[in-house]
């Protein structure tokens, strides 16, 4: 190859890897950052409450040969009382650092709320709520056995609300019209009328659970009192929409069966 | 400062996840570029980097040589998820990327039509063409690329030469080895 020049190598084979890569989409970063104000344990403290469950164990193990011996007759009279003090101590603070706010527990939460009788799943568009202005003042994911749960929660009553499925993640961000593609390979798209999210709302706007079947919610629209959030589901599946009281709130649980 | 003060600093100053997510920002782009070389188009390359991402910040205590080693150390994690990735179950039943596998048609032949330098680099090991890689498209400097290759700087050089020699007749790179 005499005569050609290093630099077209260098140009052709940077060529060569563009095409053969893609770049993140516009709002992978975004989608970073949230998931990891939401998923993410302070990343020093692992090995500190390792030692404390531990402390803890051994505090409890103490106690409990303690009390069988006094329970048996032993001479043991005020030993259990300092013995015990290292487990109170040693028990697990929360991490400070963690983001504030409604964050999703990724782990199955065994006590969601039971829905109200006679709401069934179905496959197709479902509505509800009242005409009514509210704000969105938090929104959870959990899930429970047979399915997966969205919840969004009002300061007033529950709006007017639409729950449609689609065949794809993607989403239409509302008012700028940007396509969102979300985990999964099938939507819910949840659509709230008279409803606003941007005063009082601090919450997450990008939820990541990764659950069997719901795997994200993000907020795709917060505009002239229209509130959407899309969720991506990992597979097309049938759903339940129905709102519960004390707080307001609209839950939609997601079939996992 | 020693470097054990310095670490210590760093964890502090990316205590919270906000801070560790806008100095993980820059690198996202590399990171999802190399991942979707690396899968092959077989896998989402952004759920890797998103899971690589957490990983990295939940093992941050464990980045060693403080901010400048960030960029090795994160795209390392990287790789190892696409290693991962590839040694799973779904791997080998997943539908075949765009890039031609190796030997599908004669090596020669792809490089003496000169048309598809992609193809050549279809034909090299999966190694060498991360080496490639992660020098030329990513711009890293050798010791950086070792890292992430998880080898000493002399063999990760050794790994670009020999990837080098072989889409030669395809290239003109002499000059910009290491």
């Amino acid at each position: 190859m005499s005569g050609a020049n290093p630099r077209d190598g260098r140009e052709e084979l940077r060529r060569a890897f563009d095409a053969m890569t893609s770049p993140p989409s516009p709002g992978f970063q975004r989608r970073v950052r949230s998931a990891l104000a939401e998923r993410a344990e302070a990343p020093s403290r692992a090995p500190q409450l390792a030692l404390a469950v531990l402390a803890a164990v051994l505090a409890a193990a103490v106690v409990a040969v303690l009390l069988v011996a006094r329970g048996a007759g032993g001479p043991f009279g005020p030993a259990p009382i300092p013995a015990a003090s290292p487990s109170a101590s040693a028990s697990p603070t929360p991490a400070p650092t963690s983001s504030p706010g409604p964050t999703p527990t990724p782990t199955p939460t065994p006590e969601l709320a039971p829905p109200p009788s006679g709401s069934a799943f179905s496959c197709t568009v479902q509505r509800g709520g009242a005409a009514a202005q509210a704000r969105v003042v938090a929104v959870r994911v959990g899930s429970s056995p047979g399915y997966d749960r969205f919840v969004i929660e009002f300061d007033g009553g529950v709006p007017a609300y639409t729950v449609t499925p689609q065949a794809s993640s993607t989403f239409v961000q509302d008012a700028s019209g940007q396509p969102i593609r979300l985990d999964g390979a099938a939507g819910l798209s949840v659509r709230l009328e008279g409803a606003s999210q941007h005063d009082g709302y601090s919450g997450p706007t990008d939820l990541t659970p990764g659950y069997q079947v719901l795997r994200e919610a993000r907020l795709t629209g917060d505009f002239e009192g229209v509130v959407s959030w899309g969720l991506g589901l990992s597979r097309g599946a049938c759903f339940r929409a129905f709102t519960l009281d004390g707080p307001p709130r609209l839950v939609v649980d997601v079939a996992t069966g | 400062m020693t470097s054990a003060a310095r670490d210590d600093l760093l964890v502090a100053r990316m205590a919270d996840p906000e801070a560790f997510g806008s100095l993980l920002e820059p690198l996202l782009a590399g990171a999802c570029r190399l991942a979707s070389l690396m899968l092959e188009g077989r896998a989402d390359a952004e759920d890797v980097v998103q899971e690589a991402a957490l990983k990295a910040w939940r093992n941050l205590r464990q980045l060693r040589g403080g901010e400048a080693q960030l960029r090795p150390w994160f795209l390392a994690i990287v790789a190892n998820e696409c290693r991962q990735v590839r040694r799973g179950r779904w791997w080998s039943v997943l539908k075949l990327g765009e890039l031609p596998e190796r030997g599908a048609s004669s090596h020669e032949d792809r490089l003496v039509q000169g048309g598809d330098l992609r193809a050549a680099l279809g034909t090299l090991r999966r190694e060498q063409r991360l080496a490639l890689f992660l020098y030329f498209y990513l711009d890293l400097p050798l010791a950086e690329v070792a890292r992430v290759l998880g080898c000493s700087p002399g063999a990760a050089k050794v790994r670009i030469h020999r990837a080098v020699r072989e889409l030669r007749p395809r290239l003109a790179l002499e000059e910009g080895l290491p």
